[in-house]
């Protein structure tokens, strides 16, 4: 009947068989775009929808001071909000810890989740280490960091107790202390605190995206790596690692913009504190934004903070991972 | 009803004692009572409205959410209480109010937090009160109803005459310790040091460092540290710090009258002699006090001084309720004293100043939000007035406990019998076994009745202090609590630090 | 002979030391996962001063303390009978589960788009995608707050408020659902749909019949991804969810009221969130891990 082998190929070349006026209609709204653009459409007017106005609103309000009180209006203050920015010591503290923060977290995870998964993958029982390491995901953000307030508390605290128990402490509190951990250069005890809570609950989704990432390796690659003679060493860096890539970027990326998304653990754990040692640059924005309600001064950290994960994104995408086509 | 009046139990602490203890007691007043016939038509006229009323988690608001039925029954106004973390109700509140969508018809309005920053978004409670088709409760609303000058607290802010907001709910803070410990370690003190472990309210805050000194150097089994001090970043940093701080020399950081605050403050003191010395105090207290009191709040404070890790604290009034319950603190059954927060010390003063017992407080408030419509605002009027009625306050404060503001409720003759735990009325409950051999089986009704003496003592000038309402209050208890966090933890001296604080304070306030 | 011999012993030697230091690697690994959710669990399970009891620091022997208890069960019950949590649950489900499939599905088509269209300006297209999730949420709270209103979102309803939190979640998850299976759409071979085309299948029709199934594997691990990032989520459902739809982790953060924390319901709560866990890890194995073993399809 229709000449469908022809119109599946070549969609926007109306057939005979198409007289009626709205199908006509049809096929000549369905030919402005390739049919790959059209499935896309849905997701790209979502994310417009709900992002293109925010966006425009935190440039815009960077460039004022808004009004406090009813009856006042915001004021222009050009680019006050981003100078200002130069010798603001929370500011400059809170991108360094940021640049601690993400290096920390991301370098452990990362190397941690990606081992895990390598030593897991075949084993015996894998099923069984799957399931049990990859809990701590769902435990929510907020509630793992109720879970290690308790655990760090020296009253009642077993992770203070253990720690403190096996000599891996000096200091007599974890939250509440702001001296550096084992070298001077460090960051503090509780800064170190939040990584680790962090570390727990997001190695997981490293781990797994990266066993997932290597069920896929092919065997015919790691056959002809083997006939080779090549080690373990040797077969990870040629046939595993090119073939994880992709997904490794993909958890890292994500772990990157949640890193600066979201506050949860530190808004149960530390509050910023103690002596500001844990007041990234996104808590640093909350207590701006949320504390103080300056919200130009607010959008004014929001926009660096995007800028910059947007250039790490780049970075990662385009440098790091050389993905053709990203 | 059945349900939410024991999850407010729950909330306070008192579940475990209720649900053994029986029944709980009936009020005698019925709410209704309020609506004299003639007045019923004006508490009834928004009847069918819906408002809603975003709060702090505190006590009393726990305990008038179980009391509301009372209000719906009064006024046929249809009320959701939400209860969240003062630091989430600030941001719910600010988003609101800038946002000019005035969904919480009424708010929440701690003095400095909220009150001070977005007290223009508030509606003056004088046009309710003028407005004669707007009911009336006994006594009013005047400024002598209400202890001390709570209302200028709640409600006055810098030179305008408006109010803001009721008293709606007092933390006073106390001092809470436990007296079998000192007893017990009354015999080592005194051979350390020719004293008597004894607290008094003219023990000073030097003393009080003598205490934790010995405590924490003794490592006695049943008690580790002397104090739980309350170091937190923000509000309850600055409030701890402000007790010693205040108490020595009454030290303020600006000069201000300090119950209506100031837009612009001018330069502030810090960096002067004695917020130097101070600072240094202060870092030497936290040397000895519980290890986690630079990151415990109010709460964490409690929890080590509940645990049996220190045998002092200071600590708001509503604690109590706490402290009390056999089930979760080793301080109940009679162990804890409440008294004075400590003297200022002649030796920790620079030339002269004067020493008191610095009490300070958060006194919630309840506001109507300016943004709100003019029918939700009265209607919200309505429930500000009933949640701080006489009747109410008395009726909350004896099934479930809360902290009244209304001077009469403290009037209540057994309501002063609760100030003295030999004359309190007591509860029965299943026994609790503390320790071996230890048991409690009744507590005191109104436990937070207990701290009213001290209280009642603590609100009058000299000493106590409310400040400081600036406009940029929660930006400046940042500055604060972090520099000071800086100098205990050896990361800046104390001079440094109260340099610092000036530097950016007067910054902040662009003197 | 004897030389042989000795060599294959010294590489035997060798590889059992290798698989001993894995057996400790994997066991240290395993108790950094579940020591904090054992104290977790046992916590749950007593009563808060004997949650409180630790031994004094060295005492190794003490630490028995942790399992010498008498056990309640009080911390879950009044989860349910006084803080209501069934409902929290209920909305934390429906929250996170459709905003999951919403973006899934969306995702997919877009992922598939993505990896197969030659759009001009692609490149941009898909960084500008995730960059859509890059922006830090307390920046753009207050116009993301105005846009709720606006929609009628945040009016005190329990599914509008529902509504709003599919919408929100949908969102976040939609650039991470797009980038994760894009790289699954692009393992899959061309000539496979150009094959269906030819037999003469619409382009729909060739997704649907024939890239949708080989696919799978990556959809349902995008699906439990998004499930649990919007499963996690706080900050939107503390401020979107209003009291109407409060999500269980709102939920357990209100535990920690102004006078006291309520160790032991948000411990049970964590608990109570960690066993979901064990049927998700059970399609977990079956899709994302051995699913993906795509080798066959996979160039």
């Amino acid at each position: 009947m229709v000449d469908s082998k022809e119109k599946a190929i070549n969609p926007q070349i109306p057939t005979l068989q198409e007289e009626g006026v709205a199908q006509r209609l049809f096929s000549r709204i369905k030919g402005l775009l390739p049919f790959h653009l059209w499935i896309m459409l849905p997701t790209i007017i979502v994310l417009a929808a709900i992002t293109i106005y925010p966006f425009v609103w935190m440039v815009v309000m960077s460039f004022k001071e808004t009004a406090m009180n009813p009856g006042e209006s915001d004021v222009w203050v050009g680019l006050y909000n981003y100078t200002r920015l130069l010798d603001d010591e929370p500011f400059i503290n809170g991108v360094k810890l940021l640049l601690w923060y993400f290096l920390l977290c991301l370098s452990i995870e990362m190397l941690l989740g990606t081992s895990v998964a390598l030593l897991i993958n075949n084993i015996k029982f894998e099923n069984f280490f799957i399931i049990i390491f990859i809990m701590p995901m769902m435990v929510a953000p907020i509630i793992v960091g109720y879970l290690f307030r308790f655990l760090y508390n020296v009253s009642f605290g077993w992770g203070f107790w253990l720690l403190k128990s096996l000599g891996l402490m000096s200091g007599e509190t974890i939250l509440a202390n702001a001296k550096p951990w084992l070298f001077s250069f460090f960051p503090s005890t509780a800064f170190m605190a939040v990584v680790a809570a962090d570390v727990w609950e997001w190695t997981p989704l490293i781990f797994l995206i990266v066993l997932a990432g290597l069920k896929a390796v092919p065997q015919d690659q790691l056959e002809a790596a083997r006939v080779d003679g090549a080690g373990p060493v040797r077969t990870f860096l040629e046939v595993t690692l090119p073939n994880i890539k992709s997904v490794l970027l993909i958890a890292l990326v994500v772990r990157l913009m949640d890193n600066v998304r979201y506050i949860d653990l530190i808004y149960v754990l530390t509050k910023g504190g103690p002596a500001d040692t844990t007041k990234i640059l996104p808590f640093y924005l909350y207590n701006v934004s949320f504390r103080y309600f300056e919200f130009g001064r607010g959008a004014a950290i929001g926009f660096i903070l995007l800028l910059f994960t947007i250039f790490m994104g780049l970075f990662f995408v385009n440098v790091v991972f050389k993905k053709k086509g990203v | 009803m059945d349900v939410t009046r024991r999850e407010v139990l729950k909330k306070i602490g008192l579940g475990g004692l209720v649900l053994v203890g029986g029944h709980i007691v009936k009020s005698p007043l019925s709410l209704t009572q309020l609506a004299h016939a003639s007045d019923d038509k004006k508490w009834k006229q928004f009847a069918g409205s819906k408002i809603v009323f975003m709060s702090e988690d505190t006590p009393p608001t726990a305990a008038i959410k179980s009391k509301i039925q009372s209000f719906k029954d009064l006024t046929g106004i249809d009320i959701e209480i939400i209860e969240e973390h003062l630091d989430i109700v600030a941001e719910k509140v600010g988003i609101d109010v800038r946002g000019r969508r005035g969904a919480y018809a009424a708010y929440y309005s701690q003095d400095k937090p909220i009150g001070a920053v977005f007290y223009k978004h508030a509606e003056d409670l004088r046009k309710f009160e003028k407005d004669p088709s707007l009911p009336k409760v006994p006594n009013g609303t005047g400024s002598d109803v209400w202890l001390n000058r709570f209302l200028d607290i709640t409600g006055r802010f810098y030179d305008d005459p408006k109010i803001a907001a009721y008293p709606y709910d007092n933390a006073v803070a106390v001092m809470m310790y436990r007296k079998d410990l000192f007893e017990k370690y009354s015999p080592n003190f005194e051979t350390e040091t020719g004293k008597p472990l004894v607290y008094t309210s003219k023990t000073t805050w030097k003393d009080v460092l003598e205490i934790c000194k010995f405590f924490k150097n003794a490592k006695f089994p049943d008690v580790k540290y002397g104090i739980a001090l309350q170091g937190r970043e923000g509000w309850g940093g600055q409030l701890d710090y402000q007790r010693v701080s205040y108490a020595n020399g009454m030290w303020l950081e600006w000069d201000f009258d300090d119950y209506f605050g100031a837009v612009n403050p001018g330069p502030c003191k810090w960096g002067d002699e004695q917020s130097i010395m101070t600072m240094g105090n202060y870092k030497e207290l936290m040397k000895y006090a519980h290890p986690d009191s630079l990151t415990n709040d109010w709460s964490g404070a409690n929890t080590a001084y509940v645990t049996g890790l220190a045998a002092m604290q200071p600590q708001y009034g509503e604690f109590a309720a706490v402290v009390e319950d056999p089930k979760q603190s080793k301080a109940a059954g009679g162990r804890t004293v409440y008294d004075l927060c400590p003297k200022g010390d002649p030796s920790w003063i620079v030339k002269g100043g004067k020493a008191v017992n610095g009490t300070n407080c958060g006194i919630g408030g309840i506001a109507i939000n300016h943004w709100a419509k003019p029918e939700m605002q009265k209607a919200a009027y309505l429930f500000a007035l009933w949640s701080t009625s006489h009747d109410t306050q008395y009726m909350v404060l004896k099934d479930v406990g809360g902290t009244p503001t209304r001077k009469s409720v403290f009037d209540m003759p057994d309501v002063k019998k609760a100030f003295v735990r030999e004359t309190a009325p007591m509860k029965k409950i299943k026994p609790v076994e503390m320790e071996k051999g230890v048991m409690v089986d009744k507590v005191p009704l109104m436990p937070n009745a207990l701290t009213y003496g001290p209280i009642l003592k603590g609100i009058w000038k000299p000493d106590f202090v409310v400040g400081p309402k600036v406009p940029k209050f929660n930006e400046y208890i940042q500055i604060q609590t972090s520099e000071i966090h800086k100098c205990v933890a050896d990361l800046k001296s104390p001079k440094e630090a109260c340099l610092s604080i000036k530097k950016k304070t007067d910054r902040l306030f662009r003197v | 002979m004897a030389r042989t011999e000795l060599v294959s012993k010294a590489a035997k030697r060798k590889r059992a030391f290798w698989r001993t230091l894995m057996y400790i690697a994997i066991a240290a690994f395993f108790l950094w996962t579940t020591l904090p959710l054992l104290i977790m669990a046992l916590s749950s399970i007593k009563e808060l001063r004997d949650a409180f009891q630790i031994p004094e620091v060295g005492d190794w022997a003490g630490a028995l303390k942790m399992i010498q208890f008498s056990p309640t069960f009080h911390h879950y019950t009044d989860l349910f009978t006084k803080e209501h949590f069934e409902h929290y649950i209920l909305n934390s489900v429906i929250a996170s589960g459709s905003a999951s499939i919403s973006a899934v599905s969306l995702g997919s088509l877009a992922a598939y788009g993505l990896a197969r269209g030659k759009i001009p300006g692609e490149q941009h297209l898909s960084f500008w995608i995730l960059s859509t999730r890059m922006a830090p949420v307390v920046a753009v709270m207050v116009p993301l707050y105005s846009i709720f209103t606006g929609l009628g979102l945040l009016e005190p309803s329990r599914w509008r408020n529902l509504l709003g939190l599919i919408l929100a979640y949908t969102t976040f998850d939609l650039p991470f659902a797009v980038w994760f299976m894009r790289s699954f759409f692009e393992d899959i071979p061309v000539e496979l749909e150009e094959a269906a085309k030819v037999d003469g299948c619409s382009n729909l029709k060739a997704f649907r019949k024939i890239i949708l199934p080989l696919a799978m594997p990556g959809i349902v691990a995008a699906l439990i991804l998004c499930l649990i990032f919007s499963w996690n989520d706080f900050i939107f459902a503390s401020i979107f969810g209003q009291q109407a739809a409060k999500t269980l982790p709102v939920a357990t953060s209100e535990l920690h009221s102004t006078v006291s924390i309520e160790w032991g319901g948000i411990l049970a709560s964590g608990t109570l969130l960690v066993v979901p866990m064990l049927f998700l890890g059970l399609l977990v194995k079956k899709y994302l891990v051995q699913g993906m073993t795509m080798g066959a399809v996979r160039q």
